[in-house]
């Protein structure tokens, strides 16, 4: 019977655990892409100064986040985003087109990490 | 190196922890949905270890989930026959009377040469000796054998005696097993006596066990060095 309790509690645990991280994963994304698409307002404004200052915000969000969400996806996905994050900066100081394909690749890769975690039916089977 | 060595580490532990979460029959006789279990268990675990870029938790949470559901399942299995057949089969007659139900071996797709393996567990190498065979819903053969060729025993010569738990280990390595003193209903002062008879302490004993009658055998550590 112990084993039995043991074994429904760990179901349990895991069914709340996954629900609440999908949860967590979704509200941070809205978070960073809100931030991202900032960046690029910002960026389109020729406002510098506010853009590198998101931007750094950017990255520290990411890299608290990165840390939360290694625990539940393939870091191959996660490197992408964090190499897009470490050009941000130089891309902007440049006045680069190429920012703002770096911020849609950022948003599209945080975006997968979402879509990747939903158990749609086409991901289950 | 190190992560894979830590993962290792980790899922060695996950992994005694499951297989001791499913319970001691999954050591010895597998049902076929425990042999799954211990299949996939293994698969998964290694994932996790090689591939560094995978998350711990998708080596966890599949065997959690799948020893938990198993866990689950059993205990759904002894509440209902029906599932319990369902998921493990029913055993089935093969040798009945002594005469071999070739439909059902047929059936099972049990060769001659898998029964008279079995039979041979036994240490039966004669057919004829055989009255009754069932194989088991984890595929094993257990067979009896007909009177004439069973071992006499001691109720056959109606040599009646009474039947004794068997002799437990009071003393292991100097260490004293407290569960096995209160098995026989002995204590302490039993111990403490014994020892003082002996002019030995317990942390010198290499070995006591003791039945319920308090014979006991007690053999001291031997001077290794």
């Amino acid at each position: 019977m112990k084993r039995l309790i043991l074994c429904v509690t760990i179901l349990v645990i895991i069914i709340t655990g996954s629900v609440l991280s999908l949860f967590l994963i979704n509200n941070k994304n809205q978070q960073l892409i809100k931030t991202i698409d900032s960046i690029t307002e910002f960026a389109e404004d020729r406002k510098t100064d506010q853009a590198l200052e998101k931007i750094d915000e950017f990255s520290r969000s990411w890299k608290k986040y990165y840390i939360c969400v290694s625990f539940l996806v393939e870091s191959s996905c996660l490197e992408d985003i964090s190499a897009s994050c470490s050009k941000l900066k130089a891309l902007l100081l440049k006045d680069s087109e190429e920012l703002y394909s770096e911020c849609e690749t950022i948003k599209y890769g945080i975006t997968l990490i979402y879509n990747n975690e939903f158990p749609y039916l086409h991901s289950i089977f | 190196m190190l992560i894979v060595f830590f993962r290792a580490i980790i899922l060695y532990a996950l992994v005694i922890f499951s297989i001791r979460l499913m319970g001691k029959r999954q050591i010895g006789e597998l049902q076929p949905s425990e042999l799954v279990i211990t299949i996939l268990l293994s698969n998964i675990a290694t994932l996790p270890i090689e591939d560094t870029t995978i998350p711990m938790a998708t080596g966890i949470i599949p065997m959690l989930t799948l020893v938990s559901l198993d866990v689950i399942m059993s205990a759904l299995t002894l509440r209902s026959r029906k599932l319990r057949q369902m998921v493990s089969g029913s055993p089935k007659v093969i040798i009945s009377n002594g005469v071999i139900d070739q439909k059902q071996m047929k059936k099972l797709r049990y060769s001659v040469d898998d029964l008279m393996e079995s039979l041979h567990d036994y240490n039966i190498f004669d057919i004829n000796e055989v009255q009754y065979a069932i194989v088991e819903t984890t595929g094993k053969i257990s067979v009896m054998q007909k009177n004439d060729y069973s071992p006499i025993t001691p109720s056959d010569i109606e040599l009646y005696s009474e039947s004794k738990n068997p002799p437990q280990i009071l003393i292991d390595d100097g260490v004293i097993m407290h569960g096995a003193i209160d098995f026989l209903g002995l204590d302490m002062k039993f111990i403490n006596e014994t020892l003082s008879k002996n002019k030995v302490d317990a942390s010198d004993v290499f070995l006591m066990s003791c039945d319920e009658d308090k014979n006991y055998k007690l053999i001291k550590k031997e001077d290794l060095n």
